[in-house]
Formats: structure tokens, C-alpha cells, sequence
């Protein structure tokens, strides 16, 4: 090793001052991720193949136990053979390969799959967001590898769609009589939308935002609940209520791990209210932070703490290392009675109900629906999906691209994710299989009236290369003009003027997209 | 490697030797334990299933460290990670620093690894391949898919950060008049 040009270098050569957290149970977890993936389950003949799927199983295959329950979840136990027999793939042996990215386990839906259809072998290939992000590389990853089924940041559907990669599903959908009003309506037509007017590719959950009530706490104070479709400025007047009550009237965050605090949550409203943030053009980013709308957002939002009605959701404290969900919301707001109104994302209303269900500590508490601005301008807050499922147009075992797909995003599995809780996905893309739960505890999720166009053109700017440093930039500008004026050091007019001063600066060194300095 | 060799045992000795480094190197680029274990299990997945891909152009240190790199760069930039605030390193503080010299150097330690966990993640990764993992200037180049000229530069402008910012530190604390 060459020797260190500084004293203090010298430090960072021995132990970092954090627990390793790389233990024998993390290894044994990558043999046994290794071992999931190496399963195969190959069947040569339709009648053979059915009858050695149920012999596996009732012989205590412990990895299909789950699975076999689900099956006897239908109508009728013999229903489960019947679905073996009439297998429609029974007579083919298939391979199909799925290109997955790193989500939710795969294996929720390829074991049920493999029982329903043990001729089909299911062979995933992982790939890397990194390539997911550069055509170049992603389309020399599609030429050699040609996986049957993709599944595919919204962006980069949008873009296969275009180029006639994708498999339409409108055809499929009709033929098959795929019940598409079972799905969330505005998360479809943004997928269409997505797809230049046809549907090339389909999800099995999606992510919004919606105001949390404590009805309880309402009614302890005799305020009327905030209605459905109130714009920012009602619930804004409504948390100002419970000023002097004891309890706050509305939180910063978004509850589960957004804690950026009173100017997290300024950009947050701004944004829902149609501010503009950063702007990420060729040549540089733009900083839009010095405008009549963001001094009245940060106005408010500062009195608010000042009278003591806004509360602020103090950041995790990940200095004692990892900690459980329960120790997470031990302490958070919301979830402890102490605010009336949140803006939660979907993983609070998980997370919420796993903290209530393992505290023993329901509240009475549900979700409304409010009204965002037309010109929106963070609308993949309320309405966007993390990856959408499709079909190769090349795939040539189209058939069983299409069971799959079908059975990925169809009624078995999205009844499965409402049933297994915490462990699926949060918000499904077919609202009528949300049954597990009260529907007022999560239709405010599902009412929020974005627009689908806007919602449809996804995320484009996080796959820019600069930003994750201008947001990192951005945030911490933010939070500490922002605490210069809670201090009562400066006005909002001259913390929003730094804040622009500074800002401009730092994102002229970032420079165009794809500099020397950016990926 | 050799396809004689079993994967398995390959993959053992692999996490044994170097599977602490791979951790730590996640954890250094993310600042997430939670993050820092999903990331070194993807990497000995992905060096399971690549095995034989690996032609000993490089170390095998350097080639689990990109492999590590990557992923973890796709972490980051994954829509889940997108509605996570990053989170700052948060340094452990003693709890009554007393004047004796182990204590002095522990928190010396401790500061200068805050110093560096602030750095813009390309030159915190810079500079920790060489000073922690003491890779040269071509296995760093490597590892990061740079230039050698890419790479001089960013461990120059880490160490020139840092440097500043103990220098910084070192006046508001008032050490000068200590020593």
C-alpha cells in the first residue's frame, strides 16, 4: 500500500467506527437465496407432471406449503387439480425467462406458477439498474440475453413501447377477458397513457400519498373531520384547530422514512401545490426556489411550528445501527396519537398497521382523499408504479409469456399480496382484491385525482446523473436556511434569496448531463 | 478459477476473506446498515453466479469492490431509494473525552471518519479505496470504471477536502490553543 500523504489518512486504514454487519446469518441468507434460484422443476408429460406437483407437496415440500394453502384458498379444494389438469401449458415444455429488477421477492409468484404449470421452467435474470438506465447498455443487454417477460422502470416502457419492443396487452387483455375494471382506473389509463395509447405492459401495485385523520382526536376536540377532496389550504386551516389543544394538528414527513423535516416538507407542499423545484435541462440545472409561492409556502408552514400546530417529525436516529419497524414508530407521531393529520406515503399505511397489530394498540384513524393542484408538479408522488411487467415482441413462447404475465398481475396474486400483509406489496393495482383491510383506512390513496398524463411521464430526472448530488445539495441548503428563520435570524424573503444564491452556484459545478463529473 | 473448482466452496472462502470488506464498502456508499446487508448478498450472489466469468484480470479485492460499487449505485438509484431521505452519518460521540491519549486518538478516528462519510460519494469512494483498502492508482481506476486521470484527480480533491475540513474544525474547537 503506498503510504498515507497525511497524518489523518493513516486513520481511515484500521476499523471504521461502525459494527460490521457482515455475520454468519447474512451468509447463510445468501446460501439459501442461492439455493432458491437453482430450483427447476421440469415435467415431461401433462397427466405425470400435475400428480407429481401434488405428490411433492403433500410429501412436506416445506417450500410450497404456503402456496399449496393458497391454492386450497379456491372455492373448491378439488378446484386445485382441476386448475393442474386443464393445465394450458401442460403439454409443452416451456423455458421462459423474466428479467427482473431488484424488488419484491420473485419467488412469491414463481412457486405458485411452477405448481399451477409444472412444464414451464422459470429462468430470471437480474440485471442492474445502472444498465436499466443507458439504452446503449440496455439494449445490448436485451439483444443477447431476450428474456420472454421484462420488467421495467416506467421510463423505459414508455420508450420499448414506442420502438415496437413490447407485446400490446389490449389484444391479450380482450381475448382473455382480463377484467381491467377490477384495476385502479387512473393507474391503468397512466400505463396506457405510458404506452402512447395502448397498453403494453401491466403492474401489480403502485405508489401514492393521501392525508391520514385520527378521528379519535377529532372528535375529543369537536373540530369537523377535514372532507374529501379539501384543497392543501383547507387542511392546512383545519391542523391550525388544534392550536393550544395538546396535540398537533398536522406532521411534517411522509411518516414511514421521509423525516427531511419543516423544509422537506415545504418542498413537499410547494410541489403538490405546483412549485417548482430543480430542473434538470442538457446543459445544467436550474434551482426555482425565489418566488411569491414558495415565500407564502414557507410563511405558512413557519407560523404553523411557531403557533404550534405544524409539528416537526424528528429524523431517525440510525446511529445505534439497525432497528425494527417497532422501534422506528415507537416514537413517531402519528402512529402515537399525538398529531390528528398526517401525509402519509403508501408504506406508512403498511407500516402503521403492522405497528398497531404488533403493539396491540388500534386507533381510530382513516384516510381522505384531497386535492392536489392541476399544474402538480411531484404528481409520482400520488400516483406512480416502480416497475411495470411486458412482453417481449420477440419472445417466441408467447403463450406462456401471457399465463404469466396474466398470473403475475391477475387475481390469484394480487388476493395472495392482500392476504400475506406486510410482506407484499402495499397498495394494489387491483383495488377490488384490497379486502384484508377497511376500505376508509385506505381508498384516500386510491382517490387523489391526479392527472394520469402528467403521473405517465414517470421519473426522468433520477435517472440524470446529477441528481442525486444536487438533491443532496438541495436539502441541505434547505434545512439550514430553513432553521435560520425558525431561529428568527433571517426573514423568508432573504432565506429563499440565499438559498436560490447558493444553490445557483453548486449546480454551475455539476454542468450539463453526462460530464466528466457526472455518470 | 477454474470450472473443476466447487462453487460452493469457492463462494465460503470468498464471504470468509472478504465479505467484512464488502459490507463495509456498501455501508461506506450508502450510509444504510439495512442497505449495506441487502447489498452484500446481491454482490456473493451475482460473484456465485459469475464465477467463471472472473478471468483474473484484476484482484479478486478489486473485482468484488466494483461488483460491490455497482450495486450499490443501483440501490441508490432505484425508485424505492428515491423516497428515502438520505440519511447523514451520524458519528458515535464519547461520552466524557478525557485527556488520555487512546481516547484523544478514538475520537480523532471517529472524526475524521465523519469528515469522510460528508464527502460527495465519488470522492469518499476515491479516497477509501486507497486509504482503507489500499488499492493503487490502476486497481482504483478499475474499480471505478475511471481513468487513472480520473482517479489521481478525485483522491487528490478528497484529500484536499478533508484536509480543509479538519483544518476548519480544528480552529472552531479551539485545539491550536490546547496543544
Amino acid at each position: 500500500m503506498k503510504e498515507p500523504v497525511k497524518d489523518w489518512e493513516s486513520q481511515l486504514a484500521g476499523r471504521p467506527p461502525i459494527k460490521n454487519g457482515f455475520t454468519s446469518d447474512l451468509e447463510h441468507k445468501v446460501r439459501e437465496r442461492i439455493r432458491m434460484r437453482q430450483r427447476k422443476n421440469k415435467s415431461a408429460f401433462r397427466a405425470v407432471a400435475a400428480l407429481m406437483s401434488i405428490v411433492i407437496i403433500l410429501g412436506g415440500g416445506w417450500w410450497f406449503r404456503d402456496d399449496w394453502k393458497g391454492m386450497l384458498n379456491l372455492d373448491k379444494p378439488e378446484d386445485a387439480l382441476t386448475a393442474l389438469l386443464n393445465d394450458p401449458l401442460g403439454d409443452k415444455e416451456v423455458t421462459l425467462s423474466v428479467q427482473l429488477m431488484m424488488y419484491r421477492d420473485f419467488d412469491q409468484i414463481k412457486k405458485p406458477f411452477i405448481i399451477r404449470h409444472p412444464s414451464v421452467t422459470i429462468e430470471t435474470i437480474m440485471t442492474e439498474v445502472e444498465t436499466m438506465h443507458q439504452p446503449e447498455k440496455f439494449k445490448a443487454f436485451v439483444d443477447k440475453a431476450n428474456p420472454d417477460i421484462f420488467m421495467l422502470p416506467v421510463e423505459i416502457y414508455s420508450a420499448m413501447a414506442a420502438e415496437g419492443k413490447l407485446k400490446s396487452l389490449d389484444t391479450l387483455f380482450k381475448q382473455h377477458k382480463f377484467d381491467l375494471e377490477a384495476y385502479h382506473a387512473p393507474l391503468v389509463e397512466m400505463l396506457r397513457l405510458a404506452g402512447g395509447g395502448e397498453l403494453y405492459g401491466f403492474t401489480t401495485d403502485f405508489n401514492s400519498s393521501t392525508l391520514l385523520v385520527n378521528r379519535g382526536l377529532f372528535q375529543e376536540q369537536g373540530i369537523a373531520l377535514p372532507e374529501a377532496g379539501a384543497s392543501i389550504d383547507d387542511i392546512l386551516n383545519t391542523a391550525a384547530r388544534f392550536k393550544g389543544t395538546g396535540v398537533y394538528g398536522l406532521v411534517t414527513g411522509s411518516g414511514s422514512m421521509e423525516r427531511g423535516g419543516l423544509s422537506g416538507f415545504a418542498t413537499f407542499i410547494g410541489q403538490s401545490s405546483g412549485l417548482k423545484t430543480l430542473s434538470y435541462g442538457e446543459d445544467k440545472v436550474e434551482a426555482s426556489l425565489q418566488s411569491e409561492g414558495w415565500k407564502g409556502v414557507w410563511q405558512r408552514l413557519v407560523d404553523g411550528y411557531k403557533d404550534g400546530w405544524l409539528g416537526e417529525s424528528k429524523p431517525i436516529d440510525w446511529s445505534k445501527g439497525a432497528m425494527t419497524n417497532k422501534q422506528i414508530y415507537s416514537t413517531e407521531l402519528f402512529a402515537n396519537g399525538k398529531t390528528a393529520m398526517i401525509i402519509a406515503d403508501d408504506r406508512y399505511y403498511k407500516d402503521l398497521l403492522t405497528y398497531e397489530a404488533a403493539t396491540k394498540k388500534p386507533m381510530d384513524w382513516i384516510s381522505v382523499p384531497f386535492k392536489l393542484d392541476p399544474g402538480v408538479t411531484n404528481p409520482y408522488d400520488y400516483l406512480s408504479a416502480n416497475y411495470v411487467y411486458a412482453i417481449n415482441a420477440k419472445s417466441t413462447n408467447e403463450e406462456a409469456a401471457w399465463e404469466l404475465l396474466r398470473f403475475i398481475v391477475g387475481k390469484e396474486t394480487a388476493d395472495k399480496y392482500d392476504r400475506i400483509g406486510d410482506r407484499g406489496p402495499n397498495l394494489l393495482a387491483r383495488s377490488a382484491a384490497m379486502k384484508s383491510q377497511l376500505k376508509e383506512k385506505w381508498n384516500g390513496y386510491y382517490g387523489m385525482g391526479v392527472d394520469p398524463e402528467r403521473a405517465a411521464s414517470g421519473r426522468k430526472d433520477v435517472a440524470d446523473g446529477r441528481y442525486i448530488e444536487s438533491q443532496r445539495e438541495f436539502i441541505k441548503l434547505g434545512k439550514e436556511q430553513m432553521d435560520a428563520v425558525v431561529k428568527g435570524t433571517k426573514t423568508v424573503e432573504s432565506a429563499l434569496s440565499e438559498l436560490q444564491g447558493k444553490l445557483d452556484a453548486f449546480l454551475a459545478g455539476l454542468g450539463g448531463r453526462g460530464g466528466e463529473n457526472n455518470e | 478459477m477454474t470450472d473443476g473448482l466447487d462453487r460452493n466452496t469457492v463462494l465460503n472462502e470468498l464471504m470468509g476473506t472478504y465479505g467484512k470488506d464488502v459490507w463495509n464498502f456498501a455501508y461506506f456508499l450508502t450510509h444504510r446498515r439495512e442497505l449495506a446487508d441487502d447489498i452484500a448478498q446481491e454482490v456473493f450472489i451475482k460473484v456465485y453466479e459469475h464465477l467463471y466469468n472472473f478471468r483474473g484480470q484484476s484482484s479478486v479485492k478489486t473485482w468484488l469492490l466494483a461488483i460491490t460499487r455497482n450495486t450499490a449505485r443501483d440501490v441508490l438509484r432505484s425508485a424505492w431509494i428515491r423516497r428515502v431521505t438520505l440519511m447523514p452519518f451520524h458519528k458515535e460521540t464519547a461520552a466524557n473525552p478525557s485527556a488520555e491519549q487512546e481516547t484523544i486518538d478514538k475520537l480523532m478516528t471517529q472524526q475524521v471518519w465523519a469528515v469522510v462519510f460528508g464527502l460527495p460519494r465519488k470522492l469518499r469512494e476515491a479516497l477509501l479505496l486507497s486509504s482503507h483498502y489500499g488499492l493503487s492508482m490502476n486497481e482504483m481506476a478499475e474499480t471505478l470504471q475511471v481513468s487513472v486521470g480520473t482517479a489521481k484527480s478525485r483522491l487528490h480533491r478528497a484529500r484536499a477536502a478533508v484536509s480543509r475540513k479538519l483544518s476548519e474544525d480544528a480552529v472552531m474547537t479551539g485545539e491550536e490553543e490546547w496543544t
